[in-house]
């Protein structure tokens, strides 16, 4: 019987034409980052692990406010701080006299720092557990002020339509950092991290996820 | 008893004691909201860095609650 169709054999060049290309996402070209105590940035971060986290879920990157942003709470402590020695300076220079014992003194001077010390820790912490997490499935902000308030957003990275960043003005181009926004599907919150550092850098890999229907990675 | 209470010192005493006893239950609330965050979210040691200055944070403010006890 004659043959209706013969298969044409694969040379090496066709079989090289059919392979499936490399995933060249860039959750795949991250490296690995410490999230020590002053990190603003890190991808990867080993030892980080939020409340809904799933066990096969993997953090790709971690990004709060650039440290940049707390220079001027930075700089009001310290003024305060020099506060009680210009006084101390001025009572000398001028010879005026104190009506309060001694002890009260102490006892305001030491109140005094402490709160200056809590106003610095306030600051730091508001700092600190404000940020956005981006992992292999979602993405995570979790907002943190006013001491006693805090909102915890998520939305899966199949949800979002779309994400940009803008960087403008010479302080944000010059420490590289930005804002990116996150546009998600429908009636959901969008997500916003704002003065992050690098933020090419995450709304490319937020764009890598866009129209895949599932996680990759 | 009433001269005692129009007592200016008195008074400044009350004042500052009754100032740093609300900051040391203000203290206390940032060490529980402090505690709360890190079960959102633990960032390996600088959690335990954060929560142990804010625990520093607490036992500062009582102890100078007491302090001013003590010697106003």
């Amino acid at each position: 019987m004659p043959d209706i169709f013969v298969e044409p054999k694969k040379t090496k060049q066709h079989e090289h034409i059919t392979q499936p290309q490399k995933d060249t996402s860039l959750s795949r070209r991250l490296g690995q980052q410490s999230a020590h105590l002053f990190a603003t940035y890190c991808e990867n971060p080993p030892g980080v692990f939020f409340e809904t986290e799933d066990p096969d879920e993997k953090i790709l990157l971690l990004v709060k406010r650039h440290f940049i942003t707390n220079v001027p709470w930075i700089i009001t402590a310290l003024i305060l701080a020099l506060i009680p020695l210009a006084l101390n300076i001025v009572f000398t220079i001028t010879n005026a006299p104190f009506t309060l014992p001694e002890r009260f003194i102490t006892v305001f001077l030491l109140f005094y720092y402490l709160a200056i010390f809590g106003y610095a820790f306030i600051n730091f912490i508001t700092w600190f557990y404000n940020m956005t997490i981006v992992t292999q499935k979602r993405i995570v902000d979790i907002d943190f002020s006013d001491i006693v308030y805090h909102d915890v957003a998520q939305t899966k990275l199949t949800l979002v339509e779309d994400v940009n960043y803008t960087q403008s003005g010479f302080i944000r181009t010059f420490f590289n950092y930005g804002d990116v926004f996150v546009q998600t599907a429908g009636g959901k919150e969008n997500i916003e991290a704002l003065a992050i550092p690098k933020p090419a850098i995450m709304a490319q890999l937020v764009a890598d996820f866009i129209g895949k229907g599932a996680h990759s990675g | 008893m009433l001269n005692q209470l129009f007592n200016t010192s008195f008074l400044i005493r009350a004042a500052a004691l009754i100032v740093i006893l609300l900051y040391v239950i203000f203290s206390l609330i940032v060490l529980n909201q402090v505690r709360v965050m890190n079960k959102i979210i633990t960032q390996s040691s600088a959690s335990f860095l954060v929560f142990l200055t804010a625990a520093i944070h607490s036992i500062l403010a009582v102890s100078l609650f007491v302090f001013a006890l003590a010697i106003l």
